[in-house]
């Protein structure tokens, strides 16, 4: 998101009164957008990541123990709630400088989190791919610095212990009685509250849905993990289930962190289809990434943040949950507002859409009669079943044709796996499509490879126009494989074998999907030339410098391994650590003890200090703040260069 | 396969595969990543088999004396394409790596070439041309056997048909004595992709203080070895066929759309020759 701006929020009932106006006139403005800009083409590649840092204080335990048995570790760890105390320096450059600055930086949810983006997108050369790391490092650099001595700024997924007691610091009470998430766990003061923006949606989410959120994710079965319900049940944990992790909060979802990229596409046609054809690779990147198997002190059965988000906001009431029958609701609403997407969006790609959508009809009539192409007004009207839950004052009245921000509320709170973004207003930035599933991991070596693996595979699916589209109910049952523990190990996951990907008959597709290990999809096998090999093919077409080359083989060779099981995941290599920690009681529980230490090796990989053999190779790439000038000079004499019989 | 030749007088063949993306599109081969030594090798045997396929009658070909051999299948893509390059040679980028073999190479080869390549394309110029010498014997080519090939192409940056010059995988001495010596001087080198984090520190420093970029490739160092070039034949056409024939000279072309990173056409023409008596 943009710098937020400031307003005045409305409460709930308020909200909920100009639900309608902000659904129409965001409609009407989408499509003034669309008109304008449809046509556009010859945008160039720009493209962008946004990393999520939680900032995690490690501090000699204040309880020393003289309990053997207990192992009591000697560090403490937990949240340091200081994100507005230093977003405002890390923010001054931008300030100063008329919103350019080598870093950007964004409040995020939760008080214990920052979000930072390049300061200018990346460009379409290969050699750009070798900048994405050194600019991650500069940016973990920044945030680290403004921190006291004892606060590390971690790339981590989850925090394990979110929500335990003595999490945060400064400490904070829950309020289950009142306030805005009234939790059993979280308090309120974990929600960043330099900006109105998530308190009003933490409270309009719970207010919309009648009751506070209820999570629950199937705990991990140890020897001695406890049967039925794994806590004591209190009147604020009703909607606990036996065997599994409850939370209640939109800060257990939204206050994880993860790894997202943005990709400009040269026309609204190639959007479609980069937002098409990642569809069916987000399951295999999730898998790939997976880095969170601890909640709330408890490890899970799966290794992913997914169903923890998709739950912690999801504003839907019984009614729309099919609970109920349907009084005061429109619709039954299949999924959470954070979910997987419903449907592809290029024309190719309607054969394959094969799950009910659920449409507000007035919106698709409008967005049809107004010439919006049938796949994309599905699309909207789709997404605008929703309500708005957060809505300033100040925003209410808003012109159809000059400002978008009724468009971008309902936009920007359907938290999808893709996402697929107009234009802004007044801008020159073109049709962008937004990748959104990848957990984020503890290294900025591995952010930036993962981030590479996938900027490249979308130069391959362009390139080679291969067609990797499956139903999407397929997709689906991936996502829920995906998030299973040890998911690269042990899943097979629905993927078009090589002998179709140019085949055009969806039927035959359908009829001869196979189920792949990721091992295969990544590597190749039999059946699929692999990922990584199709790559290869791409590069071995294009220029690449030698420092970016050797880089891209580092990133490709902790690719493979992940995908071949040689390296563990991040969730692997968190569930080893859990599980096999000295304090650990074969019980499930990731106490403060295994937690801290935990912590500690967080902050040593992630400043370089350990490394180990089973979760990262023992190669580092040539990464670059900048591009060499003997290439980047290269491109602008190509670029101006005189011709034969040519116009120059 | 018979004993009677096919084509008992040609003395010199051009293969022109097109665009090997769209082989693929159209299922003529699938789509696995073949190792480099064995892509150009395959796609000329495709092609020759293809091609065979595709001809009615083979009695003119006795008379034959230049053969040119193209993809049957795909006119219709390929024609696209070429329409694009007419309309919007501003946003493409074109380059070509060139393989001249040292021992069969002819004053006028690598115009013969650029050319071949770039009527293939429908296209006036290219972007970059990047040199890659095979020589007879085990030792490196000399600077002697580099200067007039190298003359050439100076020719044709002088005429702007070639954008920018480069050479490939010479070791450090050629290259300094090549720098030295041209007038148009390599704006890029290539190497092995296998050698890109080792490359020698000499070539580094020198890339560096003479603002040469330093570019990988997977190719193979000789893409057309002689025996392999004459077992194509043999399989394709027959034994009688087989005999005598060299490589003169290979140019890959790559097209890319400018600033987005995406190839739109890969493939490659290439002249194999030999004497007939």
């Amino acid at each position: 998101m943009g710098l937020l701006s400031e307003g005045t929020p409305l409460s709930w009932s308020e909200t909920q009164k100009h639900s309608e106006h902000v659904r129409q006139h965001g409609i009407r403005q989408f499509i003034s957008l669309y008109y304008r800009l449809k046509d556009r083409t010859k945008d160039s590649l720009k493209w962008g990541d946004e990393v999520e840092y939680q900032l995690v204080r490690l501090t000699k335990s204040a309880a020393s123990s003289s309990d053997q048995q207990q192992q009591q570790s000697q560090l403490a760890s937990q949240l340091a709630l200081v994100a507005d105390q230093i977003l405002p320096e890390l923010q001054r450059e931008e300030i100063e400088n008329g919103g350019r600055a080598s870093t950007l930086w964004r409040p995020e949810y939760a008080a214990y989190m920052v979000e930072g983006v390049p300061g200018e997108p990346y460009g379409h050369l290969l050699a750009h791919l070798n900048l994405v790391e050194a600019n991650m490092r500069k940016r973990r650099a920044q945030v680290q610095s403004l921190l006291g001595s004892d606060v590390y700024a971690l790339t981590l997924t989850a925090f394990p212990r979110l929500g335990c007691p003595d999490f945060c610091y400064p400490g904070a009470k829950p309020t289950p009685e009142g306030g805005v998430s009234c939790s059993a766990f979280l308090p309120d003061e974990v929600i960043y509250s330099g900006h109105p923006r998530f308190r009003t949606l933490t409270r309009n989410i719970r207010e919309r849905r009648g009751k506070k959120v209820a999570i629950n994710i199937p705990v991990y079965r140890d020897l001695n993990t406890p049967d039925g319900l794994l806590e004591p049940p209190t009147e604020h944990t009703a909607a606990a289930l036996p065997g599994h992790i409850y939370m209640d909060a939109m800060g257990f979802g939204m206050g994880c962190c993860c790894l997202q990229m943005t990709f400009q596409a040269c026309s609204i046609t190639e959007a479609y289809l980069l937002y098409d054809q990642l569809t069916p690779l987000s399951p295999v990147l999730l898998a790939l990434s997976a880095a969170s198997p601890v909640h709330r002190g408890w490890l899970a059965d799966t290794d992913t943040r997914w169903r923890v988000i998709s739950g912690a906001v999801d504003c839907r009431t019984d009614e729309e949950m099919g609970l109920k029958p349907l009084e005061r609701n429109r619709f039954r609403i299949a999924k959470s507002r954070y979910d997987s997407i419903d449907s592809y969006l290029s024309a190719d790609g309607q054969a394959y859409n094969d799950i009910p959508l659920t449409m507000d009809e007035d919106i698709l009539r409008q967005l049809m009669e107004a010439g919006v192409e049938p796949s994309l007004s599905r699309h909207l009207a789709h997404l605008f079943i929703r309500d708005p839950v957060s809505l300033f004052s100040e925003k209410i009245h808003q012109s159809d044709t000059e400002e978008s921000d009724h468009f971008e509320n309902i936009q920007s709170t359907n938290w999808q796996s893709m996402r697929f973004k107009p234009p802004p207003t007044n801008s020159t930035i073109g049709w962008r499509v937004e990748f959104r599933c990848a957990e984020v991991q503890l290294t900025d070596f591995e952010n930036a490879a993962y981030v590479v693996f996938i900027v490249l595979l979308t130069r391959v699916l362009l390139t080679l126009q291969i067609d990797l589209l499956m139903p999407i109910s397929k997709v689906d049952e991936n996502f829920n494989r995906a998030q299973q523990r040890d998911a690269v190990k042990r899943q097979k996951f629905f993927f078009r074998s090589g002998a179709h990907l140019y085949d055009n008959d969806p039927e035959l597709v359908k009829a001869e999907l196979r189920e792949f290990t990721l091992d295969e999809i990544v590597n190749g096998c039999q059946d699929f030339p692999g990922l990584v090999p199709l790559i290869r093919q791409y590069l071995s077409m294009s220029h690449t410098d030698v420092d970016t080359m050797c880089t891209l083989n580092q990133y490709l060779n902790l690719i493979q391994k992940r995908a071949r099981g040689e390296l563990l995941t991040t969730a692997a290599w968190i569930r080893k650590f859990v599980t096999e920690h000295p304090a650990y009681q074969r019980d499930s529980r990731c106490t403060e003890a295994i937690s801290s230490d935990l912590m500690a090796k967080c902050v040593e990989i992630t400043q370089g200090s350990y490394r180990p053999d089973e979760l990262l190779p023992c190669t580092s790439s040539k990464t670059s703040d900048t591009l060499p000038q003997v290439i980047s000079d290269a491109e602008l004499y190509l670029d101006n260069r005189p011709r034969r019989n040519g116009p120059k | 396969m018979n004993d009677i030749p096919i084509l008992p007088k040609c003395r010199s063949i051009v293969f022109e595969t097109g665009n090997i993306l769209n082989w693929n599109r159209l299922k003529k081969r699938p789509l696995t990543a073949l190792p480099a030594s064995e892509e150009i090798l395959d796609s000329i045997r495709c092609l020759f088999n293809g091609w065979l396929n595709a001809q009615t009658e083979q009695h003119s070909l006795q008379y034959t004396d230049q053969l040119r051999v193209t993809c049957p299948v795909q006119k219709q893509l390929d024609m696209a394409q070429r329409q694009a390059m007419l309309d919007d040679r501003e946003e493409l980028r074109i380059y070509i790596k060139l393989t001249v073999y040292i021992d069969t190479y002819w004053r006028g080869a690598v115009s013969d070439a650029v050319e071949t390549a770039l009527a293939s394309l429908a296209a006036e110029d290219c972007d970059g041309v990047v040199l890659s010498l095979v020589s007879s014997g085990p030792q490196p080519p000399l600077l002697d056997e580099v200067k007039p090939i190298w003359a050439e192409l100076e020719e044709l940056r002088a005429a702007d048909v070639v954008g920018s010059l480069g050479l490939a995988d010479v070791d450090s001495d050629l290259l300094e004595q090549l720098y030295d010596w041209a007038a148009e001087k390599p704006s890029i080198y290539q190497l092995s992709a296998q050698a890109a984090c080792t490359a020698p520190s000499r070539l580094r420093e020198f890339a560096s203080a003479n603002r040469l970029q330093v570019l990988v490739h997977s190719d193979p160092a000789d893409p057309l070895p002689a025996d392999r070039l004459r077992d194509i034949f043999g399989g394709v056409l027959g034994a009688a066929d087989a005999t005598g024939w060299q490589p003169g000279w290979l140019a890959r072309i790559t097209t890319s759309y400018r600033h987005r990173g995406v190839v739109s056409s890969w493939g490659f023409v290439s002249k194999v020759q030999r004497q007939v008596a």
